[in-house]
């Protein structure tokens, strides 16, 4: 076999052969160098360290954000001899590792969503307060899950509360939330709000909130979203794509809803000085009422007392005009036999017999002498 | 000019009679019989008129007595 020779496509799939039953499947680690993307599509890059460097060769699906040489990372991956290019290995999946590269991948990222204008404030919705229903996202056996409910139900109850219980790390932590995220939003009932939450772990363990697939998604959601990863220090990409970001699961709960024993306070003040605006309202009205009694009544007296002064007044005037005072006076009347009043010499003749009334007597009288006086004028 | 009958029972229709009364006894051409008869009329008017401001008055008071006990 040694002595055997052979073709160069003979030789390329004799080493591929030998590559895919020694190593089917290999993960390297290793400084990023010379990142290059072609096309929009195809990804060409080397991992290296101190004494070595490997060629790889993937496409941008397999991308886990925007990467810069020198960070670090870990790529999984086929060993291949191309019949043209040469070694390579053929990138299945990769990840940023060590704090650093992590972090540095993460800053790269949100540079990028950023530009876009993913966390833009003007994309910020508000929330329904307090919401019917809520599209959970979480682990329920975390924590976060555990005191979520307890500090919502606590504050308000009655809230709707439908979970889609995910992993919040690990390998598929992405793909579950992100098909969480769509499945809520696909739903022939939406709840009004979706959360998505998880308790504190390392920079590692929140990765997953911080790919550009569960930001996007947080992002592109039609349902308004609340997000707490984390501790209140944390900040993850998916939190800036929301519409709100609360510190902590417990914090995501207490801005969801209002806390009642609070709303039943304001609103006893609030009827307490709604019984004291009335009652002085009535108040008012009483007094009110109490003073257009007094007018009432001072204008009924002052019209009675007026009444009662006219009539003294036509009393006393018809007093005056009285025949009974003017014999007081001195006049007398001077009747004829037949009773009626005498008022001219010519109803007289001598010898008549008159009656004269004074104020104190009747007198009958016979008529001596008749002298009619020239009238003047 | 003759009052309608309804008038001369309020107290504004005695007042209007006791008026026309008053200028006809005030004529200084009045027949002494007549104002004997006039001093009569208004004297009587001045009578009912009296009567109705009784009444009023009364009536204010129960309806002051009856608003007190009220409240």
């Amino acid at each position: 076999m040694n002595d055997a020779v052979l073709g160069v496509s003979d030789f390329v799939a004799l080493v591929n052969q030998t590559l895919e039953y020694a190593f089917p499947f290999v993960t390297i680690a290793g400084e990023l160098a010379n990142f290059k993307v072609s096309k929009n599509r195809w990804v060409y890059f080397d991992l290296r360290d101190e004494f070595s460097s490997v060629r790889f060769f993937g496409t941008v699906y397999a991308l886990p954000g925007p990467l810069e040489d020198g960070m670090m990372l870990e790529v999984q991956g086929n060993p291949r001899l191309h019949s043209k290019f040469g070694f390579s290995v053929n990138v299945q999946s990769m990840r940023p590792v060590g704090e650093g590269s992590i972090k540095k991948a993460a800053n790269l990222l949100e540079a990028k969503l950023q530009k876009e204008g993913l966390f833009d404030e003007s994309r910020k919705r508000p929330l329904p307060y307090p919401p019917t229903s809520v599209g959970l996202i979480t682990s329920k056996e975390s924590a976060a899950y555990a005191d979520f409910i307890k500090v919502l139900n606590h504050r308000w109850g009655g809230v709707d509360i439908q979970l889609i219980d995910v992993q919040v790390q690990g390998e598929s932590a992405v793909q579950q939330i992100v098909g969480a995220i769509t499945q809520f939003n696909q739903a022939a009932e939406q709840p009004e709000v979706l959360v998505v939450i998880r308790g504190g772990g390392s920079a590692d363990d929140l990765q997953a909130f911080s790919t550009e697939q569960v930001t996007r998604a947080v992002a592109a959601s039609r349902i308004p979203t609340l997000v707490a990863i984390g501790h209140e220090i944390d900040t993850s990409l998916a939190e800036l794509a929301a519409d709100q970001r609360a510190s902590t699961p417990s914090n995501a709960a207490e801005l969801l809803v209002p806390d009642a024993k609070d709303v039943r306070r304001r609103l006893h003040d609030q009827a307490d000085s709604l019984a004291v605006f009335v009652e002085n309202m009535l108040a008012g009205q009483r007094s009110e009422h109490e003073d257009t009694r007094k007018q009432i009544g001072q204008l009924v007296d002052d019209t009675l007392k007026a009444a009662r002064q006219n009539i003294a007044r036509h009393r006393q005037l018809v007093a005056a005009l009285s025949p009974t005072a003017v014999l007081q006076r001195g006049y007398a009347i001077v009747r004829d036999q037949s009773g009626a009043a005498v008022r001219s010499g010519r109803q007289l003749a001598v010898g008549a017999i008159v009656n004269v009334q004074l104020s104190d007597a009747g007198v009958e009288a016979q008529i001596r002498e008749v002298r009619m006086e020239k009238r003047h004028g | 000019m003759a009052k309608k009958s309804d008038d001369k029972a309020t107290y504004q229709g005695l007042s209007q009679q006791l008026d026309d009364v008053m200028l006809k006894l005030q004529d200084p051409n009045v027949a002494i019989d007549d104002a004997t008869r006039y001093y009569e009329q208004a004297m009587q008017l001045i009578a009912q008129l009296e009567e109705h401001l009784e009444r009023a008055e009364n009536h204010v008071r129960e309806i002051r007595a009856q608003s007190s006990e009220s409240e």
